[in-house]
């Protein structure tokens, strides 16, 4: 295949690229710039690091080694989402990473062993930037679902204690909320599958392309990757709103004070 | 229903759980709300009656003291059969999204077993027609509202009514008949109520007995004839007391 490959030196002019963006926030004294040199960074070690495991992974390309790299992934990713909360505990790490699993084990199931049909199964190759790919919209699906529950349960308190006080369970007086948590998570997605291919080119399709593979084929795993995309969203969102929702009452059926004042 | 029901607030706390202000909103109340009885819960603004009334239905749990329900405490009590013994009408009434009807039949589900009121007549209870069954609920005005929630609140009979400020938003013509409703109900029934009100007229037309708060602190407690006794002698720092309440919701 003919991809141009990118020198050290040459990828070092595409800092052109951060300086015009400091530029710009520096002007508008947005107080960002400790923000970007450090997203800076991390994108660069961050990536050269992960080139780096992959290069042994592939090479290495052991089952249980695939394996665990994913586990570490999904904790990552629920570590995440717990930081992205304003009430952090383990219980909101555990939820996460409860429903990230579950939602991406499905996924990566179908499109691997059923779609693509990989051989040996567990091919570190395919394994890992698809469980990369359904992992992280999993992970962002965990966060919004987390998010809005609180902002829907504070925004209508009285409602839910108006439940609560003719005797609703917490998952009765909270059924609306958990509804459009797990719709607005899942909004994203469904958004992305109106606009693919016509306002937006996803990485994945355009790596592929630039690799030199035929748009036709590249198409093909994009469609794919939405499809499974969809899916993942849609468990995790509804396993974390089917989980979380407890941590916002108490065993006696109560909102609790702490969270919402 | 036959069976009548006390309860027993017993140095009772309850402090804010805001970090940057920490405030005590109840402190070491203690006061009985004699069984089949109508009890005032009279008080200025942000005395602590609404904190109050939601710790008798376990929204809230208290930070020390305990509440009984006939020597019971209400901790020991499942939460299911305590909510449905003990009607909550909220001070701010909030309507479920859908018709009338439909926030009835939500009350009617959530008694499960137990036998509960039917749509039919409820709404007459409360002094409205039966046209509103099909109205919007959240489209009401807030009197409207009031006796929606008072209704909802009916439908699984509970034995111990808690009130707050049922009549704050009704005209004077619609709040004596939600008072003679709160007398009948309580009469026939034998229901116990806990009436939260700024109004000493409304307090003494309708009470057995009186509690005032002040500042999250019992004043005092008394039979009616008794607290209006005492009131016309500290008159003057009790009507002071009542304005400024009123006042302040003006
Ligand atoms: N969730 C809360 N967080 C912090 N403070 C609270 C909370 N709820 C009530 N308070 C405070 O406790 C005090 C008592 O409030 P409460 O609503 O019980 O008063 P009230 O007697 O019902 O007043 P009103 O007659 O105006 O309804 C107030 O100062 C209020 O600001
Ligand atoms: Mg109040």
């Amino acid at each position: 295949m003919n991809v141009i490959e990118i020198s050290l030196i040459n990828l070092s002019l595409s800092l052109i690229l951060v300086v015009a963006s400091l530029v710009i926030t520096f002007g508008m004294r947005l107080g960002l710039w400790k923000e970007i040199l450090l997203g800076t960074v991390r994108t660069a070690l961050q990536l050269f690091l992960a080139g780096l495991v992959l290069h042994y992974l592939f090479r290495w390309n052991l089952w249980y080694v695939t394996i665990l790299l994913l586990l570490v992934m999904t904790a990552v990713a629920s570590f995440e989402s717990m930081r992205r909360q304003r009430r952090r505990n383990l219980k909101v790490f555990f939820i996460a990473f409860a429903a990230v699993i579950c939602g991406t084990a499905f996924s990566l199931t179908v499109v691997t062993a059923i779609v693509i049909q990989v051989k040996p199964w567990y091919d570190p190759q395919y394994m890992i930037p698809i469980a990369g790919m359904i992992i992280g919209n999993s992970m962002s699906a965990a966060s919004l679902v987390l998010n809005r529950l609180w902002g829907e349960l504070s925004l209508r308190k009285g409602e839910v204690e108006s439940y609560l006080a003719l005797g609703a369970a917490p998952f009765e007086a909270s059924r609306h909320a958990t509804k459009e948590a797990i719709k607005a998570a899942m909004t994203p997605t469904i958004n992305s599958m109106m606009i693919v291919g016509i306002v937006q080119f996803p990485g994945m399709m355009t790596g592929q392309i630039i690799a030199g593979q035929d748009p036709a084929s590249a198409v093909r795993y994009q469609i794919m990757v939405m499809y499974m995309i969809l899916a993942a969203a849609t468990i995790t969102a509804t396993l974390t709103a089917v989980l979380g929702y407890r941590l916002f009452f108490t065993k006696a059926w109560q909102l609790k004070r702490e969270m919402f004042s | 229903m036959s069976h009548h029901t006390t309860i027993r607030i017993e140095k009772v706390t309850l402090h804010s759980r805001e970090k940057s202000s920490p405030k005590t909103i109840l402190d070491d109340i203690s006061f009985t709300s004699p069984a089949g009885k109508i009890t005032a819960l009279l008080g200025p603004s942000g005395a602590g009656k609404s904190s109050l009334l939601r710790l008798m239905c376990r929204l809230d749990d208290p930070d020390e003291g305990r509440i009984f329900l006939d020597e019971k405490d209400i901790s020991d009590i499942p939460v299911l059969e305590l909510r449905l013994r003990v009607g909550m009408v909220f001070q701010i009434p909030v309507m479920f999204p859908g018709t009338v009807r439909h926030n009835l039949e939500i009350a009617q589900k959530l008694c499960r077993t137990r036998e509960c009121m039917s749509t039919e007549g409820l709404l007459d209870l409360v002094d409205l027609s039966d046209d509103y069954l099909e109205r919007q609920a959240e489209n009401l005005s807030v009197g409207e509202k009031q006796r929606v929630q008072l209704a909802r609140v009916l439908v699984s009979r509970p034995e111990v009514l808690l009130l707050d400020e049922p009549t704050s938003g009704l005209d004077v013509m619609s709040a004596e008949r939600i008072v003679n409703l709160i007398k009948r109900i309580n009469k026939e029934t034998g229901t116990s109520v806990v009436l939260v009100t700024h109004l000493l007229e409304q307090a003494s037309a309708l009470a057995d007995y009186v509690a005032l708060v002040s500042e999250g602190r019992l004043v005092r407690e008394a039979e009616m004839k008794g607290f209006l006794k005492w009131a016309k002698m500290g008159k003057f720092k009790l009507a002071a007391l009542m304005s400024e309440a009123r006042n302040e919701r003006n």
